[in-house]
């Protein structure tokens, strides 16, 4: 059972989209069905992996290819961290895209690729060696790009245009660097503490080469500085996909990529003393305090979440830059939050997108009187962002300055400061004219009698990922919370 | 229950809060719920001040508990914001926006009591941050120009003080290696970085507490505010900055000279620049703001004379507690005063309102027989403890700054007198209760301080009672002030907000031109995959493209085929 | 080692040429063509690769991944003019317009 259970996990989004691509467009009821069960099935067996590895028990599926390279899929701490994140979120999406999309053409290809999208990152979560982790990162890049240009438009194709030269770039990159190391040392999987320390020491400067080949290919869809370009044109999607896609999964495979390449390849203390960390942190130093300067004049609200994408996201490689099980701490439990908070506030961009067609900040005036419980949404995911206790974004950012401090680069607590106040500079205007602003948009002010202020499908998802943020920094102390799990694998990262 | 009333303290006003903007309540539980929002935590105070409760799964893990100056802090602060809760009752008669003051009431008290449970950095950082964002809907309840403009600058100033706090909480705790706040002191005045932490904490927490010079929101801020919550915010908002430096300044654990000087120079310029800015603003609310700013420049110098000397800083810390009780009933008392003013119609409830504005006045001055009178003379004690050049100035500057408050403060009743005779028929409202809730605040800014006088730790800071003359910088400064007006004396006028104005100024400016020049010239792509290929390619034009354009001269192909000819030729052992 | 240059240039020489059109060919069946073409320009390199030690046999392993990649070239083509049937079949354009889509 132990070898099957990873399969399963991949597979519950993989045969479910499959099916669903072969049904009729009319047939809506199915294909609903066959998605939730699909999230929930996959839900459960996250489950039962979870309650297993805490029994102790481990779960690996490893096939042979040709000679010398595996296909395998281990669940580690670090992959259920990922994992965990993407089930959970992609059930909330699946019923969030269902009532998004009514009334939309070729829906059954949209879930299609949706669920192999999923598929994809699960099994970028689950990927136990580089090569496995390559081949679920492209087809990740595969199956998302359908669901960019899903609307079928001019500025959709040259979306997606785009956003294919640079994840095919990354991916050649990436392919590169996996294969060098492929030829260097022959076949590694991931180990926690790193596994290239124990190699010939002739190599390490190809090493390094590989470090950065594999860095830039990652950071394509990690959104470093400057390749970060397709992110936000990639916002031309429909929302679910901003939600899920470009918010979670697709930036998260990125992220959690260059952590797996630093922690588990590497290992964090063999890269800081070959000097790989430093270059990664300024990268995403620099990323952060860009992306947050570009927000700070977009009108567009997809625009500035999309670039507060590109500053957040970096908030992970930074932890991972720092040596010192503090800022490890940060950046692997900002993954999640950095995910729970910025669907919520995707979500609500896509509320306001379908039921009154604001896309503008500047057309938001007094909305917060027309939707107080989504506006309460975003709210919590902005204060969130900003760093503001007890929302999860400030755990995230506590421990990342404590390891800032403790890994001797003090410097870069003006960084998150500066980050913090950027945050701030972008979603208080926000949160301003909603609630403190009298409505004066072309857009009906009146709320609807006896009905919800939006339709539950879409509201319900919001509200539950806005408590979740809530929840993982109010009970971060707590034994369940993401910060317990991120603080288990850091334990096992430094061993001495 | 151990524990459960200081739960039920911070849990009330939350759980009412966010019930509040999530139900549609009727506007009678509003005002109950902001009337009694304190009850618990005076529970907590008097009935088991030594209760502790834990937490372990709240945020990074808390304990709560009530320490010694935090007892105080949070008896006058609960029952400042009851007596502002009473009186918002009938304030808030005809106001249309109920709902949203409520819920910032209630959440705002709940992060300002919540401050003095807090046994770690992050339950504190927690509760200061909640505490400083819902104020911001109090100031900018009535929702005027000026309100939204003096919200911008509290706003901005917020973050500002907020990221120093972080940046010094961090360093603190990565001194210590523990959030727990009693182990915070030691650490940092064993750091390198000591000063550093100090500065950060003492200009982090000097924006709440009105410090020069990042005290500019407050004259904008505390005027524009509907009266109840400015009397909260002057009253007790303001103390947690105070509370602040009493719980993470080093000054227990080491002698920090300069920074004792620092704070005593700051403190000093505050206490007489901010009465001469008082005295010459023409609305009562923005004289009593920079009054605030005055009394805390006050207690900034109790603060400089801690810091300077690690013997003094107990002391310190128990007298500046009764200050801050003292000056929060009577400032309390001042601006609800200037509702009152308005609900006094008739001679006698006029009559009532000047004496009674006379009286707190007198309380915050130091006049006889008042607690504001043993803080003053507790504060020429304390300064014995000072280094020894200052020792003997600082009790001429208590004398300068007692005369200069009641120039300021003889000022405010003159102008509450003055609105009183210009006021029409349409500008009473509030009527009988207004006037009962504020008699009841006086009365608390009157006894109050008497009842306490007994529990503060260091009691033999206290002079006691001096003698009637020793009040004469009072007497002397109204006299002083009735003679100015008496020859019309035109002083050089200051805008409320000086240095807040400019700062406003200032980064409109920067706003606009980053709008207008840096943004547009980043959104330009300036390299696209369009670009890359025109720029290879030259002279093709950009019609519909059917045509091969094979024999156009292929130069990034040829790029290529270089470089793939050098690797292969590597790759053969060349 | 000096036909191995040749091979490995004219190799290298029929694959640049073949990505150019690629790209900038906008007559479908003509990209497929360059397709081939760049292909055909792999084998010749993979056929280099295998004569890369100066021994008596060549290495057996490229030979059968070019064999492979002969067979799938061909079900690849195949494939290919299929979809563009179906696209002339569908818009009447023989060709991708690139201009307006960077």
């Amino acid at each position: 059972m132990n070898a099957w259970l990873p399969i399963a996990v991949v597979a519950s989004s993989l045969v479910t989209g499959i099916v669903i691509f072969f049904l009729p467009e009319h047939r809506r009821g199915v294909r609903s069905l066959l998605n939730i069960a699909g999230a929930l099935l996959k839900l459960f067996f996250v489950g039962w992996m979870a309650v297993g590895m805490i029994r102790g028990e481990t779960y690996e599926s490893r096939f042979s290819i040709i000679l010398g390279f595996d296909f395998l899929l281990k669940a580690d701490p670090l992959a259920m961290l990922l994992v965990g994140l993407s089930s959970v979120l992609w059930l909330l999406t699946t019923i969030y895209a269902i009532g998004y999309l009514e009334g939309w053409k070729n829906r059954s290809r949209f879930f299609g690729f949706f669920s192999f999208c999923v598929t994809a990152s699960v099994g970028v979560a689950l990927a136990g060696n580089p090569i496995t982790f390559f081949i679920f990162y492209e087809f990740l890049t595969l199956s998302t790009y359908p669901l960019v240009v899903h609307r079928g438009t001019d500025e959709a194709l040259r979306a997606g245009r785009t956003y294919l030269w640079y994840t095919m770039a990354g991916g050649a990159l990436v392919f590169v660097g996996t294969v060098w190391l492929h030829v260097l040392v022959g076949s590694v999987d991931f180990t926690e503490a790193g596994v290239l320390r124990f190699m010939d020491a002739s190599l390490y400067p190809q090493f390094s080469i590989i470090f950065f080949i594999l860095i830039a290919g990652l950071g394509v869809k990690a959104a470093l500085v400057p390749l970060h370009g397709w992110l936000p044109v990639a916002m031309v999607a429909p929302a679910p996909v901003s939600a899920l896609l470009h918010a979670v999964a697709v930036v998260k495979a990125g992220a959690f990529g260059i952590v797996r390449v630093v922690y588990d390849l590497y290992g964090v203390a063999f890269a800081d003393a070959r000097g790989l960390l430093t270059p990664l942190m300024l990268a995403a130093g620099f990323t952060i305090v860009y992306g947050s300067v570009r927000a700070l004049t977009q009108d567009d609200l997809k625009r500035r979440l999309a670039f507060s994408t590109v500053s957040q996201v970096s908030y992970i490689a930074l932890g991972v830059s720092m040596l010192g099980p503090l800022a490890t701490i940060g950046g692997l439990v900002h993954l999640v939050h950095q995910g729970l908070m910025k669907i919520t506030l995707f979500f609500c961009a896509g509320i306001f997108a379908e039921t009154v067609h604001v896309k503008k900040i500047s057309a938001m005036n007094g909305i917060g009187r027309r939707f107080p419980w989504t506006m309460g949404a975003f709210t919590i995911g902005a204060l969130g962002m900003i760093g503001v206790p007890p929302v999860a974004g400030f755990v995230s950012k506590w421990h990342l300055g404590l390891g800032a401090l403790g890994s001797g680069n003090g410097l870069v607590i003006l960084v998150l400061l500066a980050s913090t106040a950027l945050n701030a500079g972008y979603f208080l205007p926000i949160l301003y004219r909603a609630w403190f602003r009298d409505p004066d948009g072309p857009w009906d002010e009146h709320m609807p009698v006896r009905r919800a202020e939006a339709p539950l499908l879409l509201l319900v998802p919001c509200i539950i990922t806005a408590a979740l943020s809530l929840a993982a920094g109010l009970l971060a102390g707590s034994e369940w919370s993401p910060l317990a799990l991120a603080r288990i694998i850091a334990s096992r990262e430094y061993v001495p | 229950m151990s524990g459960g009333w200081l739960a039920a303290t911070i849990l009330y006003p939350l759980a009412a809060g966010v019930a509040t903007l999530l139900m549609r309540l009727p506007p009678v539980v509003l005002r109950f719920a902001m009337a009694t929002l304190a009850v618990p935590a005076g529970v907590a105070v008097f009935v088991d001040p030594d209760a502790v409760l834990q937490a372990d799964a709240l945020l990074l893990g808390t304990t709560l508990a009530l320490g010694e100056p935090g007892r105080i802090f949070l008896l006058f602060t609960a029952g400042l914001w009851t007596l502002a809760g009473l009186y918002g009752w009938f304030y808030t008669r005809d106001d249309r926006r109920l709902r949203g003051y409520t819920a910032c009431t209630l959440l705002s008290y709940a992060g300002n009591a919540g401050l003095f449970l807090a046994t770690d950095a992050v339950m504190f950082y927690g509760c200061f941050a909640l505490m400083t964002f819902s104020a911001y809907g109090l100031v900018v309840h009535t929702r005027t120009p000026d309100a939204i403009r003096a919200g911008r600058l509290y706003i901005g100033m917020a973050v500002f003080g907020e990221l120093l706090v972080l940046s010094g909480l961090l360093l603190s705790v990565h001194a210590a290696g523990t959030a727990e706040i009693s182990a915070l002191p030691a650490a940092v005045s064993a750091s390198p970085h000591r000063s550093g932490i100090i500065a950060l904490l003492l200009f982090g927490f000097g924006v709440k507490a009105g410090l020069l010079p990042v005290h500019g929101w407050l004259p904008l801020a505390h005027p524009v505010a509907p009266t109840p919550a400015s009397a909260v915010l002057s009253g007790s908002m303001i103390k947690a900055g105070l509370f602040g430096w009493v719980l993470f300044l080093p000054g227990g654990t080491d002698s920090f000279p300069g920074w004792g000087f620092a704070c005593l120079a700051l403190g000093a310029t505050a206490a007489l620049a901010a009465a001469y800015a008082g005295v010459t603003q023409t609305h009562p609310k923005a004289n009593l703001a920079y009054s605030s700013i005055s009394q805390m420049g006050v207690m900034t110098i109790g603060i400089g004379i801690g810091l300077s000397n690690a013997d003094a800083w107990p002391a310190a810390i128990g007298l500046l507690s009764f200050y801050a009780l003292n000056h929060a009933f009577a400032k309390g008392a001042l601006f609800l005063a200037v509702g009152a003013a308005h609900a006094a119609a008739e001679k006698t409830a006029r009559i009532w309102v000047t004496a009674g504005s006379v009286l707190a006045g007198l309380v915050i001055a130091g006049g006889p027989f008042t607690g504001g009178e043993l803080a003053k003379t507790g504060l020429k004690k304390l300064s014995g403890y000072a280094p020894d050049g200052l020792s003997i100035v600082l009790p001429w500057l208590l004398v300068i700054s007692s005369f200069a408050t009641a120039l300021l403060l003889s000022r405010f009743v003159h102008l509450q007198w003055r609105s009183m005779q210009e006021a029409h028929d349409a500008d009473y409202h509030g009527g009988a209760g207004l006037l009962g809730t504020w008699t009841l605040a006086l009365a608390a800014c009157a006894a109050v301080p008497w009842m306490i006088a007994g529990l503060v730790p260091v009691p033999a800071v206290f002079g006691g009672f001096a003698s009637l003359a020793g009040a004469w910088p009072v007497f002397l400064g109204g006299l002083v002030y009735a003679g100015a007006v008496r020859l019309k004396v035109k002083p050089m006028r200051i805008p409320a907000g000086d240095i807040g104005l400019a700062i406003l100024d200032a980064s409109s400016g920067i706003a606009r031109w980053w709008t207008t020049s840096v943004a547009p010239a980043m959104e330009k792509p300036r390299v696209s995959v369009r670009y890359v290929r025109n720029a290879l390619i030259p002279g093709v034009p950009d019609e519909g493209g059917r045509d091969d354009r094979i024999t156009r001269s292929p130069v990034w192909a040829g790029v290529c085929f270089l470089t793939l000819v050098v690797l292969m030729l590597w790759s053969l052992g060349w | 080692m000096d036909s191995l240059i040749l091979y490995s240039l004219a190799g290298i020489l029929l694959f640049c040429t073949g990505l150019y059109g690629v790209f900038f060919i906008a007559h479908l069946l003509k990209r497929l063509m360059a397709m081939n073409i760049m292909a055909a320009g792999v084998f010749l390199i993979l056929i280099v690769i295998a004569r890369r030690n100066a021994e008596a046999f060549p290495d057996p392993v490229p030979h059968a991944m070019l064999l492979t990649g002969i067979v799938v070239a061909v079900s690849a083509t195949a494939f290919a003019c299929a979809i563009a049937r179906r696209y002339v079949d569908i818009t009447g354009r023989t060709g991708v317009d690139e201009e307006d889509a960077s």
